[in-house]
């Protein structure tokens, strides 16, 4: 057993708080569409007080990745997701996608959103989770400079794994993820550019993630969420996920904030060749 | 009343009538063939025959089904119309008047484009105020933009022409009246989601651009029954779907929404037109803020 307390396994609630940025940086059909950028709206708005209520029926702390400018927008529900327990993570400034950015341009965003959550929370930022999935040749080196202790942006396997630079460890833990565990391969629909036709129910939802997780909790690996409040904060889907979270408890899942089992994973490396 | 982003707040405080639940409108965009030519032309498209004649499908044959099984559960509903919609099928459109139901503005070509100027809109809003009058003998009091397409005037245009409601946006599940500049508009807005909306499973065409969605009815109501067990369950929300005759007007469908319907009456759901609910709303608003601020 590698995870604490018997547990099967590891299991992060992972939100990635994008509200208009989602629809900002989605293309040009988006663009100065008013009710578009409201269904990013929904997210703060109607989502996350859903979102935090559910949680807290099962005493279980997540992560929320937040792009700064979000942060500035809606900052009494940064402090409302801060004071509730729950962890905050980096997630960009402006919901940045771009493969092109300086060390010094990403040094100069990090910075930034850091100090914003800090002022608002008190929270030191210690994960990085690349908005759109994109992180650059220099990420490693600028997350242990900024202290990061975790990356959620790979997604070549189900366990957590410790990252090396010129091939030696550094005390930076992977905890992969998969479009498999992200909302918006199911519940992202659109008929703005770039559409996307598809919108899947809460028990197509429930299903693939119920399966994936006992094949998983079998082998001891770990899940890491990417779940999005503009679109899982719909009544039916936090319905869902609420069943998930109780069934996965039942099922032996330690389920925590990425920083935490980060952490754990830190402070027990010697049982990483058993993950 | 207090319409707070705080992470805690989930809604406005307000009672339904009857110790109802939940505040029910199921809409209908009656868009015929401008559904699509509309689209077409938003995306530098134009339509062939196949959709031109789907489009009609609505006027010619799924109407008559919507407004049938709207009287068999005694329903009163609300029609956004687009004003060309009402010129050239004006006696479908008097026909839904003569049931009784709401006609709302929805556009005059069913126009989607977003940069427009304001003066551009309010031409649009009077043609197709216009266009609907001639046939309702009363002005429009609610408006929702096409393809839910409206601009950052469209609000206040509203007010200053006498709306009551705007059913546009979708940044919540409960209703709640504008503001500019920290005062609040006498209009209230009724948001609607993508997930309530047949569109999203029923529309299917190969030409440009191409939208291939075909859910089954299980499918769909399901996900409309999950929505709407959770909202009402919540207390003070609405739920509205957004409906299209020339797609849950066909006959399999048609008979899926009526089992829905009785579905939603029996678990205590409000039923009533946009214009009904708005007024309520409003209502209640100006009840409470006499009162003070009441938050759930």
């Amino acid at each position: 057993m590698i995870w604490p307390n018997k547990k099967r396994i590891a299991v992060m609630p992972a939100f990635d708080l994008d509200a208009e940025t989602m629809w900002t940086t989605h293309g040009e059909g988006s663009r100065n569409h008013m009710t578009d950028l409201s269904r990013g709206a929904y997210g703060p708005k109607q989502g996350v007080p859903r979102i935090l209520k559910m949680l807290d029926i099962y005493g279980v702390k997540a992560t929320f990745f937040i792009p700064g400018v979000i942060a500035e927008k809606y900052p009494d529900v940064v402090r409302e997701i801060s004071r509730r327990g729950h962890e905050i993570g980096f997630h960009g400034y402006l919901h940045e996608e771009f493969p092109d950015t300086t060390y010094e341009e990403e040094d100069a965003t990090m910075t930034r959103s850091e100090k914003i959550i800090y002022d608002l929370t008190g929270q030191k930022i210690v994960g990085h989770r690349g908005p759109g999935g994109v992180i650059h040749d220099y990420s490693l080196k600028l997350f242990l400079e900024h202290g990061y202790i975790y990356s959620t942006n790979w997604r070549d396997r189900d366990g957590p794994f410790i990252h090396r630079i010129d091939g030696k460890e550094v005390p930076l833990v992977e905890l992969p993820k998969d479009s498999i565990f992200d909302d918006t391969a199911y519940d992202f629909y659109t008929d703005s550019a770039p559409e996307r036709y598809e919108l899947k129910s809460p028990g197509e939802m429930f299903e693939i993630w119920k399966d994936e997780f006992d094949s998983l909790a079998l082998e001891g690996r770990m899940i890491n969420f990417v779940l999005h409040p503009q679109f899982i904060g719909r009544v039916s889907r936090v319905n869902m996920l609420s069943d998930l979270i109780g069934y996965m408890l039942s099922n032996g899942a330690w389920i925590d904030t990425n920083r935490s089992v980060a952490q754990y994973v830190l402070d027990h490396r010697e049982l990483l060749s058993k993950f | 009343m207090s319409d707070k982003i705080d992470g805690r707040t989930n809604g406005l405080s307000i009672t339904w009538p009857g110790k109802s639940r939940i505040a029910v409108m199921i809409t209908f965009d009656f868009d015929a063939e401008f559904l699509r030519i509309s689209r077409a032309a938003a995306k530098g498209t134009t339509i062939g025959f196949s959709d031109y004649s789907r489009g009609q499908y609505g006027p010619h044959e799924g109407l008559k089904r919507c407004l049938d099984i709207l009287d068999v559960h005694d329903i009163k509903s609300t029609f956004f119309v687009p004003g060309i919609v009402a010129g050239r099928y004006g006696r479908e459109v008097e026909n839904i008047c003569e049931h009784g139901h709401e006609i709302a503005a929805h556009g005059y070509l069913h126009e989607s484009k977003k940069d427009i100027s304001r003066k551009e809109e309010a031409e649009i809003l009077k043609k197709s105020e216009a266009a609907l009058t001639g046939i309702t003998g009363k002005r429009p009091v609610g408006h929702r933009g096409p393809e839910s397409v409206i601009h950052s005037f469209t609000p206040e245009l509203l007010v200053e022409r006498g709306y009551l409601y705007s059913s546009s946006m979708k940044d919540c599940d409960w209703a709640y009246q504008w503001e500019k500049d920290g005062r609040k508009l006498p209009l209230v807005e009724l948001p609607c989601d993508v997930t309530m909306d047949d569109f999203t499973y029923y529309y299917f065409t190969f030409s440009n651009p191409a939208v291939r969605s075909m859910y089954t009815n299980r499918e769909v109501f399901g996900n409309w029954k999950a929505e709407f067990d959770g909202l009402a369950e919540e207390g003070n929300k609405i739920f509205i779907l957004k409906l299209h005759p020339q797609m849950i007007g066909r006959a399999s469908r048609i008979s899926a929404l009526g089992r829905f319907i009785a579905y939603m009456k029996s678990h205590d759901a409000w039923i009533a037109t946009c214009e009904e609910v708005a007024g309520y709303v409003l209502g209640q608003h100006r009840l409470d803020s006499a009162k003070g601020d009441v938050l759930r």
